[in-house]
């Protein structure tokens, strides 16, 4: 399990590089994000659910300007890794998926803030040689990759054993695990369903 | 422009929003996309001088960042051939369309990409998966099949557009330079808005309506109810 946890969170790290540092071919998004770490991990069909409920939640943000909105590769990854690594039941790992994914935008407003300071450093390097940038770029791509890694295997490692130790299962009974399946399988996506109708109704776009 | 130029351009484009920041936004990923042209029009010294005037504060939408690419790549290619005096009101030059453009090519991309395509790409994947009769109950061999054929549908058709914009801005910037509403008139952008609109519309409706044709409506209703 600690190996495939390992892979999952680097296979998971590597696709969010797509989200910011490189490409944005969108295989970031918590759609396609769900099923690829699904698919590796054996679980293609939860990885698919996570992702879509996810991409139900999360189409309205918009990454604009300095606004750093909740990642759904994170929401949709750390779910399908909880559900199928910890055997946590797939609504209530979904609601976990969402709260690591509010606390990871949190945290990658402070990595940001961080890497304002190697700005300044970069622009001092560029003034003695300027092919140096490419040194920093690969230099940022190593960063973000081992935040969003540290990030990932640290938080799920710690959600999964919380899970474990206070044998969470047993709780969600009756009507809590009632509710929680309402909530993450039919009421998501008709907040999703709405959501695009209200998107695609509006004549501003 | 030629071709090797705006291969090297586009690649690194890729890049563009690396090093993200609050101080200056997309300032290093700019400076190394950009970074080929300068190496062909300026040598040394004067090249570290242009990759740190191209180090200043940045900020456009990634899909949209070639018309800026290929403007400066221009202005700079005047630049570079004039004398030091006329040289230095080209910068300045730079500076102010620099900014022009990349603000107006952001709001475009914002409203575009991230407003509607993105959207679109998201119904036209369930559409598939709907009107392809996926068990979204059961997981046989045939719906991981139907399930790969709808995320590559979306995946495709949001890189086949990005990618299209992305390619062709940096010559068209490259033609336009000197015009700070460069990239406005690059395609019939709210037309393309609305057309996208009301097919995801058309979509969504479609979808809902596929949904409760093919499936058990009835098993559905029960089932909210014993949820409730």
């Amino acid at each position: 399990m600690e190996i495939k946890l390992i892979y999952l969170c680097a296979l998971a790290a590597f696709l969010e590089l797509d989200r910011l540092y490189a490409g944005q071919f969108m295989l970031s998004r918590p759609v396609m994000a769900g099923s690829i770490i699904g698919f590796f991990g054996g679980e293609f069909g939860l990885g698919l659910w996570c992702g879509l409920w996810a991409e139900f939640l999360l189409i309205k943000n918009k990454p604009i300007g300095i606004k750093v909105s909740a990642s759904g590769l994170i929401f949709a990854g750390s779910a399908v890794m909880l559900a199928s690594l910890y055997n946590i039941p797939f609504y209530f790992a979904f609601i976990c998926g969402g709260i690591l994914s509010y606390i990871f935008s949190y945290l990658d407003i402070l990595f940001r803030k961080q890497v304002s300071l190697l700005n300044d450093k970069a622009e001092r390097e560029v003034k003695v040689n300027a092919c140096g940038i490419g040194k920093w770029i690969f230099n940022l791509i190593v960063l973000r990759f081992l935040f969003v890694f540290a990030f990932l295997i640290l938080s799920i490692a710690l959600f999964g054993f919380l899970a474990n130790i206070s044998n969470v299962n047993r709780y969600l009974t009756g009507y809590i695990e009632r509710f929680l399946m309402l909530l993450t399988l039919f009421v998501t996506p008709v907040i999703g369903l709405v959501n695009c109708v209200l998107i695609f109704g509006k004549k501003n776009g | 422009m030629d071709k090797k130029l705006q291969l090297k351009i586009f690649l690194r484009s890729f890049f563009i929003q690396i090093g993200w920041n609050y101080q200056k936004m997309q300032n290093i990923g700019f400076a190394f996309s950009v970074l080929p042209a300068l190496k062909k029009f300026y040598k040394k010294e004067n090249l570290n001088q242009a990759v740190l005037r191209h180090m200043g504060y940045f900020n456009t939408h990634p899909y949209m960042a070639g018309f800026t690419l290929g403007l400066c790549a221009r202005m700079e290619e005047d630049a570079s051939q004039q004398n030091d005096t006329d040289k230095n009101d080209s910068y300045a030059k730079i500076d102010t369309l620099k900014s022009a453009v990349s603000t107006a090519s952001a709001a475009i991309g914002d409203r575009l990409f991230w407003g509607i395509l993105k959207p679109f790409c998201l119904v036209l994947t369930i559409f598939t998966l709907v009107a392809l009769n996926f068990d979204f109950f059961g997981f046989s061999l045939r719906d991981r099949l139907i399930a790969v054929i709808a995320l590559s549908i979306g995946f495709l058709f949001y890189n086949s557009v990005s990618l299209f914009v992305r390619w062709n801005s940096i010559e068209y910037g490259y033609r336009c330079a000197q015009d700070k509403y460069c990239g406005l008139d690059f395609l019939n952008w709210n037309k393309f808005a609305k057309i996208l609109r009301l097919t995801g519309l058309a979509l969504v409706l479609l979808t809902v309506a596929t949904f409760l044709i093919r499936y058990d409506v009835v098993y559905l209703v029960k089932l909210v109810i014993w949820l409730t």
